[in-house]
């Protein structure tokens, strides 16, 4: 299985304009073996979007290593989904999807097939050529995610993909991305502040504390999917990882 | 179809009222609209309004097409870097103070009665608008899609092709419209003393032949091209080039302030 992380005391330090250094990440390790889907949960500022800019290579490490399947990261092919879809509004659907495959170097002759094959996937064969401000937040979303997903990515890095869209859109993406998942089995890095959609989705739980602490805890998640928010089994799991966190 | 009607309604009245006044005045004092539309059509006939049209647009041409170059450069670099936009802050602002005519004599004593006169004047006029816009449009790019790019590793001419200058086009769509309605202005009144051919010097030469019909004539044929310009080309271009746009503004509120 390919897509192993391994990050390896990982800092990061931020300057503020008037000169005082903030420390966001104090050596952080993190190992995710290839296939899993792990969930970061930790309270605002914790770091959690510093620690997938830092292994996307937005932001510069200060310190540290994230070696992805043996090598350095910014060597690896990432998707990434961020909060808001951020697509090319001049371009279509199917258009935006192409440019993460020509951005990724994928063989022009694979890119039309794979283009339709992810278009598809999520949902959105009959709006491939509709413009995004045409179409809802969710299915911007949903363009997004095949952007994501057809880079062949060895990681996908997720950062609350859903949590600007309403409750009822935020529950079917999040059924429809494990169905997209369990296709592919991408590692899959997502970040999320809300308990019930860790338990929902993940393998594995990591919980953040405040600013500067880093990975306090950690969780497996053996219940089969789908998971039923019903199941005492998930109930017991939210609260644990909830009072992780409020402790 | 009612608005059209409105319009249509409110340009006769204009000529009705023109006509009314004329009635009271000797036609080579203030013709009517009659008299300037025979005129109109006998320099249509004779071929010269082609000649001398052609002229002119060629030199707004030619002006735009530098101008737009270096403010496209100018601007870009002033919304990405603070050095270079405290460079050129300064010389765009009094750039744009500058009346025309200031530029058109000055171009008239550096280069004669040449083409240069004019297009020297039209860069000079229309340069700092265009730069402005353009410098607020590089400002307004969204970072978080050349984020979103850099994370997919695009690359450095893919970003630049698909991501910032689609951002810039309805800024420089902008700033093309403004710097042609001050370039036709500018041509004409740097062709009033400045060439020997073009619309400005034909309205010159008619007021010399004391023919208001003339001075009317030229000006109201001159004026119908460039709006004809104005809706026909760059209308069309700017609907292609923005077909992304939802129809009308039903944008949501959310995607608006997103």
């Amino acid at each position: 299985m390919k897509g192993n992380i391994e990050i390896k005391g990982l800092e990061k330090t931020f300057a503020t304009g008037d000169g005082k250094h903030i420390p966001v990440l104090k050596d952080i390790n993190l190992t995710i073996k290839g296939g899993q889907f792990a969930c970061l949960v930790g309270p605002s500022g914790c770091g959690k979007t510093t620690i997938l800019h830092a292994i996307a290579g937005i932001i510069e490490k200060d310190r540290g290593s994230i070696l992805i399947d043996g090598t350095d990261h910014l060597r690896a092919r990432f998707g990434y989904v961020f909060q808001e879809a951020r697509l090319l509004n001049w371009r279509t659907a199917a258009q935006n999807v192409e440019f993460g495959a020509v951005a990724a170097e994928i063989p022009q002759s694979e890119i039309p097939g794979l283009v339709k094959r992810y278009v598809d996937l999520v949902g959105l064969s009959d709006f491939a050529n509709s413009y995004p401000l045409t179409l809802s937040g969710g299915m911007q979303q949903r363009v997004a995610i095949a952007r994501a997903f057809v880079v062949k990515p060895q990681v996908l890095l997720m950062d609350e993909p859903f949590s600007s869209l309403d409750e009822l859109t935020a529950r079917t993406m999040r059924t429809e991305l494990l169905r997209f998942w369990q296709e592919e089995r991408h590692t899959v890095i997502f970040i999320t502040h809300n308990t019930h959609e860790a338990v929902y989705l993940a393998d594995k739980i990591y919980c953040m504390g405040r600013r500067g602490q880093g990975i306090t805890a950690e969780f497996d998640v053996d219940i089969d999917r789908p998971r039923d928010a019903e199941d005492p089994r998930v109930i017991k799991l939210q609260k644990e990882v909830l009072g992780t966190l409020l402790a | 179809m009612r608005a059209n009607l409105i319009r249509l309604l409110s340009a006769a009245v204009v000529l009705a009222v023109w006509q009314f006044i004329a009635l009271f005045h000797p036609p080579t004092y203030l013709p009517g609209p009659f008299l300037v539309f025979q005129e109109m059509g006998k320099i249509f006939a004779s071929g010269e309004f082609l000649v001398h049209m052609f002229w002119t647009l060629e030199r707004v041409l030619v002006g735009l097409v530098l101008s737009f170059s270096v403010a496209l450069i100018v601007g870009v670099f002033m919304g990405l870097s603070e050095f270079w936009e405290t460079c050129f802050d300064g010389p765009v602002l009094v750039g744009l103070a500058i009346p025309g005519l200031a530029w058109a004599v000055i171009g008239l004593m550096l280069f004669g009665l040449s083409e240069f006169t004019q297009i020297f004047a039209i860069f000079m006029v229309v340069t700092p608008i265009l730069a402005v816009n353009i410098w607020e449009g590089t400002k307004a790019l969204d970072r978080k899609l050349i984020e979103m790019a850099v994370v997919f590793k695009a690359t450095r001419p893919m970003i630049i092709r698909s991501v910032v200058l689609p951002q810039l086009i309805p800024y420089s769509l902008a700033a093309v419209r403004f710097g042609l309605a001050l370039a036709w202005k500018t041509v004409v009144i740097a062709e009033t003393f400045g060439a020997t051919s073009g619309i400005g010097y034909k309205i010159i030469e008619s007021r010399e032949l004391l023919s208001m019909r003339g001075v009317l004539a030229w000006t109201l044929s001159f004026t119908i091209v460039m709006i004809a310009l104005e809706f026909g080309i760059l209308k069309v271009v700017e609907a292609r080039l923005t077909a992304w746009r939802p129809k009308r503004a039903n944008l949501t509120i959310a995607q608006v302030t997103k």
